[in-house]
């Protein structure tokens, strides 16, 4: 079901890097499952620093909002298996992240990192977005 | 709007025409000290050197020995001539950065033309004079003329021509050389070339060297009418300096040809029949746009055709081809239409194979379809009546059921009347409800764009949605244009998040991906809106900026009324993203991606750049809540009349 969903994203990515920012909003009405017993714990604070040096937020943008070349990734990320294994083996347009140069712990806290990001202030409250 | 006041400077046209040739041997000296005299140029009249200066040697025969009565004067010169011929083919403005190679025409225009239709501007970089026309040409719908060096000027313009070529924009370019070797002095040898134009051909569409007046004059009828055929490109003329110069005596009757524009050429009547039965009998016909929209009238024509057949439609961006907010507007869910889509038809898009297709960036590049099995494809493009070979510019062979070389704009009206006389009531009913379909997703598909926009509304720099919103709201109640942005050729934030309905809303991108060309495109096409009182915008990147700076001071000093809202992420970011593929693919330094593509430390004040180029700028402005106000306080600048930069530090993407 997950992986269906991460295909989707990457198919609507790779022909028109334009379209990301929508595929990925499409994608991610629904509220992501709280992360799983298996997950290793994750330190937020490192994990910031990882996405900022690892270059995550070259294509994601500094708060992981997704823009025209990657989808939003949090809050509420994919669970961390799911994320682990697109980092490593993406199957779109995204450079792939091995173990060598992202350690296991690395990718945990950048998922932390992102579990923790703050929800966007209710869209009724900004008038600028109104239609 | 207010009426933009007059430049500094104006020539009174009543100018006695010699007298600054009688004045004195400056002319001559000019080119032989040619970086400051050209400065200098701009300046006041200085007075005559004390030094001893040569007298003008311009014949052979001339050379050993001066005539007792020697004529220093002429009433009369080629350049004039060439003046009437301009004047006539209709330019409005003619930029040009000074140089020798061109001093007599250069003469001509503002003294003979009384510097009024074409009106010379200053530029501070050939490839600035070029771009402006570039941008000027997407608004007005005809071409500017620029006047440069054939051998230095033109290598500065190179650039810019590539991108007006690739966009298929006309732009009139006259460049200057001493093509006879006995009447060159100093550094006209630098400035002149057997085959000037050469270095250009590749990417021009026609050139000329006139050996006479008369040559020169169907020449430049020609060249004209070249330009401006679809596909339009631009066009070189070389004028020989002493062909500038020389009187007019001796060349015969002279008279300025006739203009008669070409029609664009048609789609075939039987080609138009078989599409307009595929496009009625499909269930989900994709119509696609890149460079379609030639005219105002293209636009008109396209929501035409959509809304006859309820088809879904995907505005590439080239040119303002579809409103944004049109229920069949479906730019968005580019890849969903097309991975639905049986009948597709792409008008003037130049990478069809690459809208139907993916090519996978990863190590090993892979290719897929991104059509259904049996999916028909059927192209409208001048591009099937003109290729060269050297610039790749034609893209991959797309494998197509139906391919129309024609004039897409000229094609439509044929194929809006064979489409209506096929619908029946049946297939009339089909297609409203596929349209109230499209209507659905396109409410969604905005919905989904605000939402979007709301993440990281509060982040310091600046999200570059939280910059298109807070632009837009100060825009939105003016006649504005949208005169260039890097991020709005087909998603970007402006084209999801306002309205675009008007033919001069958008203009389209680079057309050869050449970075600079932004300001001054964004410089020449407010020129072309100032005439009709626009509020022209542009969303200005650092990196495009800092090519050719100079030119904010052309609109300074002449008056452009322009808002440019820096997009300032301190880095040539496109290619950091390059560079980071590189090393995950390679597996090291994935946190060194950045070196060599930043522009930080020091961080560029855009605002005292501007500011020093004469233009109203503040920043750089970190957090959004100050954005608005300093973008209220540049647009009344811009109402009246002189350009204005906010420059924001921004989210890289
Ligand atoms: C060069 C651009 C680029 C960089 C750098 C990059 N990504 Fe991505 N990422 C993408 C794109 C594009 C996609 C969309 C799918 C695709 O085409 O691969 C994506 C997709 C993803 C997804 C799947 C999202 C979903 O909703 O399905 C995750 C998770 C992700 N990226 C995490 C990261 C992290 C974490 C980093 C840094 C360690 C990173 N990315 C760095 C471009 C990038």
């Amino acid at each position: 079901m997950r992986m269906k969903h991460l295909r989707l994203v990457a198919i609507g990515l790779a022909g028109a890097a334009l379209s990301a920012g929508s595929s990925s909003a499409q994608t991610r009405t629904a509220p992501r499952p709280e992360a799983s017993a298996a997950e290793p714990a994750g330190n937020a604070d490192k994990g910031k620093m990882f996405y900022r040096k690892a270059g995550c937020y070259q294509c994601h943008s500094e708060q992981a909002q997704g823009g025209t070349q990657g989808p939003r990734l949090g809050p509420n990320p994919v669970a961390f298996r799911i994320f682990e294994r697109y980092l490593r083996a993406p199957t779109g347009e995204m450079p792939p992240y091995s173990v060598k140069v992202m350690s296991d712990q690395d990718v945990a806290d950048v998922h932390a990192f992102l579990r923790a990001l703050p929800p966007a202030p209710p869209l009724s409250g900004l008038p600028l977005l109104q239609p | 709007m207010a009426r933009p006041k007059p430049p500094k400077q104006r020539t009174p046209v009543s100018i006695e025409r010699r007298r600054f040739l009688r004045t004195g041997g400056l002319a001559g000296a000019a080119a032989l000290v040619a970086p400051t005299e050209l400065v200098g140029a701009q300046q006041p009249a200085a007075p005559p050197p004390s030094r001893p200066v040569a007298p003008p040697v311009m014949t052979m025969a001339a050379e050993g020995t001066a005539p007792a009565e020697e004529t220093l004067t002429t009433d009369s010169s080629g350049s004039d001539f060439m003046v009437d011929v301009v004047k006539s083919l209709g330019f409005e403005y003619i930029c040009a950065n000074p140089g020798s190679s061109f001093r007599g025409l250069h003469e001509s225009v503002i003294n003979y033309g009384g510097n009024q239709k074409p009106e010379l501007l200053t530029c501070c970089h050939e490839e600035s004079a070029v771009a402006m026309g570039h941008g000027y040409f997407k608004v007005e719908g005809k071409p500017l003329a620029v006047m440069a060096h054939g051998t230095v000027g033109l290598q500065h313009a190179a650039m810019a021509i590539y991108n007006a070529w690739c966009d298929r924009v006309p732009v009139y370019i006259m460049l200057g050389n001493y093509g006879d070797a006995a009447i060159r002095r100093g550094a006209d040898w630098y400035h002149a070339a057997q085959d000037v134009a050469a270095m250009v051909r590749d990417y021009t569409k026609w050139d000329d060297a006139p050996r006479s007046l008369t040559h020169f004059a169907e020449s430049a009828v020609r060249a004209y009418k070249v330009a401006m055929t679809p596909p339009m490109a631009p066009v070189v003329l070389v004028l020989d300096g002493g062909l500038q110069e020389d009187g007019i005596e001796g060349q015969g009757k002279l008279a300025v040809p006739k203009l008669t524009m070409p029609v664009p050429p048609q789609g075939d009547s039987a080609a138009i029949a078989e599409l307009a039965r595929l496009l009625v009998a499909a269930e989900n016909p994709v119509l696609m746009a890149y460079r379609l929209a030639r005219t105002p009238a293209g636009m008109p024509l396209l929501v035409e055709l959509a809304e006859t057949l309820q088809a879904a439609v995907i505005d590439k961006g080239g040119r303002m081809n579809f409103p944004s907010r049109h229920p069949l507007n479906q730019t968005e869910r580019a890849n969903a239409v097309i991975a639905s889509a049986d009948v597709i038809v792409g008008l003037e898009v130049t990478d069809f194979w690459g809208t139907v297709n993916s090519l996978r960036d990863q190590l090993h590049r892979s290719t897929r379809p991104l059509t259904k099995a049996g999916a028909k494809l059927v192209t409208i493009t001048t591009g099937d009546l003109y290729i060269r070979s050297n610039y790749q510019d034609f893209r991959r062979q797309a494998q197509v059921d139906l391919a129309i070389a024609a004039d897409g704009e000229a094609t439509l009206p044929a194929l809006v009347d064979a489409v209506r006389r096929l619908v029946t009531g049946d297939r009339r009913r089909v297609f409203q409800e596929r349209g109230a379909k499209l209507a659905d997703a396109k409410r969604a598909a905005f919905d989904r764009a605000r939402l979007a926009a709301s993440y990281a509304w509060e982040a310091s720099p600046v999200s570059t949605a939280r910059l298109c919103a807070e632009l837009w709201a100060h825009i939105k109640q003016e006649d504005w244009s949208l005169v260039s942005s890097y991020y709005s050729d087909g998603g970007g934030w402006p084209r999801r998040l306002w309205d675009f309905s008007k033919p001069y809303h958008w203009l389209g991108d680079a057309g050869g991906g050449g970075i600079g060309y932004g300001a001054p495109a964004s410089v020449g096409a407010a020129l072309a809106n100032r005439r009709h009182g626009r509020l022209s915008v542009a969303i200005q990147t650092d990196g495009d900026l800092m090519y050719a700076p100079g030119v904010l001071w052309t609109a300074a000093h002449h008056r452009i009324p322009l808002l440019s809202i820096m997009n300032n992420n301190r880095s040539y970011h496109m290619e950091i993203m390059h560079v980071q593929r590189m090393c995950n693919r390679r597996n090291r330094g994935i946190d060194r991606g950045q070196i060599g593509s930043t522009l930080v430390d020091p961080n560029i004040d855009y605002a005292k750049v501007a500011q020093g180029l004469g233009v109203h700028a503040e920043g750089p402005i970190t957090d959004p809540k100050d954005l608005g106000p300093a973008i209220a306080r540049a647009v009344a600048v811009v109402k009246r009349g002189e350009p204005a930069l906010v420059d924001v530090v921004t989210q890289v993407r």
